[in-house]
């Protein structure tokens, strides 16, 4: 009988110990809060019926623009405090990051048009596939307003990247473009001129981003995955670190 | 009645319930075999490789379900027939080797595995044998997270693979990155992609269809999504497909031209409205 006690105490300890574990987990993983496309009105689709348009902006950054006292100073009105869903403190704030989430929805059946801002400098590719726009309209981006069909490996600093698994439940979905870098700082080389070159701050953060604009159609609703595929984060030759982690340079996109 | 008629045959025993299990275990097997590619315990048959593939993997289990057995049913008999009640007083009485068993044993182990190393040879020959003719040669490059195929005859690239039917393919398969491996349960291949080295494996898809490439070394992350669709397509849909591909070239170049959507040309800067939880012009 003491045995029969010991054995099912001993079984109900485990599981409370592996719940207890995976409860804390839980808790200590904070989830982003979702970055809804917001309606940009109606549009036509490429067959030539109305659908809705929607539009989403994003930015990156080289590490968390919440650390650069100027970029706060220039572009953040009210609390600095709050209100901040990610990076929070301890969180990796010197990592390169998508931002202010990964975790973008989209409605379904629409033309969705979104805008990058990217404050990072170029890390070329390693694989010139993703120096070509594919999936998106046109099969092209616009770079700062100017229409163009590819970019220069060498002058990529990300990529985004949305691809999914073969399933039964969802259609196929790829989009990917490439991500145009800031140009270098004009005062670490008097040789350069603007637009060969641009300001930066003290904290080594451009004045201005470069802005990439693309769109896609969506079809029926699913969850994709979304990525960078371009070496920009630590160790591993650029694949550690923020490319590794998710919330940083990866994250999901529902289509709903 | 002397000791000896007393006891019985346990080696009749034994050999008649290994007889019986064998023959069900047979029966279900057989029964059950041409199913397991409908029930998804056997990948879709997308080529005759596979198909061989399968082939070797139905004999071999059916030779191997006697053996199972025979360990099984001798090894439970003898535990459960001599099981001891009770501490036991002393040793076991001594049992001297049968050399007729010993004999039967040894040479029937010897003839199966080597006709399951010989057929084995030989089929690891026909399915590894370079494709004659008209060969398709496709290089693929897998990296964290994607697969990435380039067709030289064409001067396409593509994260989708398709090809056409009944037409020999070879792959050249590389990493950028990290050992990845390049997987279509299908079409019966699995070759590991490894940085810096080139690895060639060839398949003929025999039926039309849609299928999957999965990496199937552990790569990150999103090793879990690094899975990709393989289309099986007539001459003529690939054709077609080659061509649309056609007007997407990795030619790194600019070009003016009009900004890409009027309703959406005020590029200025938007900051992401976070506090009402949404990203998007402010």
């Amino acid at each position: 009988m003491k045995k029969s006690i010991g054995a099912i105490l001993s079984v109900a300890l485990g599981v409370a110990v592996v719940v207890g574990t995976l409860l804390a987990l839980g808790n200590l993983a904070r989830a982003q809060p979702a970055g809804h496309a917001q309606n940009a009105g109606q549009t036509y689709s490429d067959q030539g019926t109305q659908i809705n348009h929607a539009h989403l902006t994003l930015q990156t950054f080289p590490f968390s623009p919440y650390t650069d006292p100027e970029w706060v100073a220039k572009h953040v009105t009210g609390k600095t405090d709050n209100g901040i869903p990610f990076p929070a403190a301890g969180d990796n704030q010197g990592w390169v990051l998508y931002w202010p989430t990964t975790t973008l929805v989209v409605p379904a059946h629409s033309l969705v048009t979104i805008d990058i801002e990217n404050y990072d400098s170029a890390t070329p590719l390693l694989n010139p596939y993703y120096s070509v726009p594919r999936g998106v309209v046109n099969n092209s981006v616009a770079v700062d307003g100017q229409e163009t069909a590819s970019v220069s490996p060498e002058n990529v600093s990300h990529t985004f990247t949305i691809h999914s698994i073969p399933n039964a439940n969802q259609p196929w979905l790829f989009v990917s473009v490439p991500i145009t870098g800031v140009p270098p700082d004009c005062a670490s080389d008097p040789t350069l001129k603007p637009p060969d070159c641009v300001g930066y701050d003290a904290a080594t953060m451009p004045d201005q981003p470069t802005v990439t604009e693309f769109s896609f159609y969506t079809g029926d609703p699913g969850t994709y995955i979304w990525q960078c595929f371009d070496p920009c984060g630590a160790n591993y030759n650029g694949f550690g670190g923020p490319m590794s982690t998710k919330g940083y340079m990866s994250g999901t996109i529902t289509v709903q | 009645m002397s000791e000896a008629q007393a006891q019985p045959n346990h080696i009749k025993r034994a050999t008649v319930l290994w007889a019986i299990l064998t023959a069900l275990a047979l029966l279900v097997y057989v029964v059950i075999a041409p199913q397991l590619s409908s029930w998804g315990v056997l990948p879709k048959l997308g080529s005759k490789r596979l198909d061989e593939v399968n082939t070797v993997l139905w004999l071999f289990t059916l030779l191997a379900i006697p053996v199972f057995t025979l360990v099984v049913v001798y090894a439970g008999y003898a535990v459960f027939t001599f099981r001891s009640r009770g501490r036991p007083s002393g040793d076991g009485p001594s049992m001297p080797g049968d050399r007729r068993i010993q004999r039967i044993w040894i040479i029937s182990t010897i003839l199966l595995a080597a006709f399951l190393f010989g057929y084995g040879l030989y089929f690891l020959g026909e399915v590894q044998a370079a494709p004659t003719g008209n060969v398709l040669q496709i290089n693929v490059t897998g990296e964290q997270w994607l697969w990435n195929y380039t067709y030289p005859k064409y001067n396409i690239s593509s994260t989708e693979l398709y090809l056409p039917v009944n037409q020999a393919v070879t792959f050249d398969i590389t990493s950028l990155d990290v050992q990845h491996s390049f997987w279509i349960p299908s079409f019966g291949i699995k070759q590991d992609a490894v940085p810096g080295e080139h690895v060639k494996i060839s398949v003929t898809p025999s039926e039309l269809g849609d299928y999957v490439v999965r990496c199937a070394e552990l790569c990150g992350l999103y090793h879990a999504y690094m899975e990709t669709p393989v289309h099986v397509v007539t001459a003529t849909e690939f054709e077609t497909w080659e061509q649309g591909q056609q007007s997407i070239q990795v030619t790194p170049q600019a070009f003016a031209g009009p900004t890409l959507l009027a309703a959406v040309t005020n590029t200025t800067r938007r900051r992401a409205s976070v506090a009402s939880g949404s990203v998007g012009a402010a």
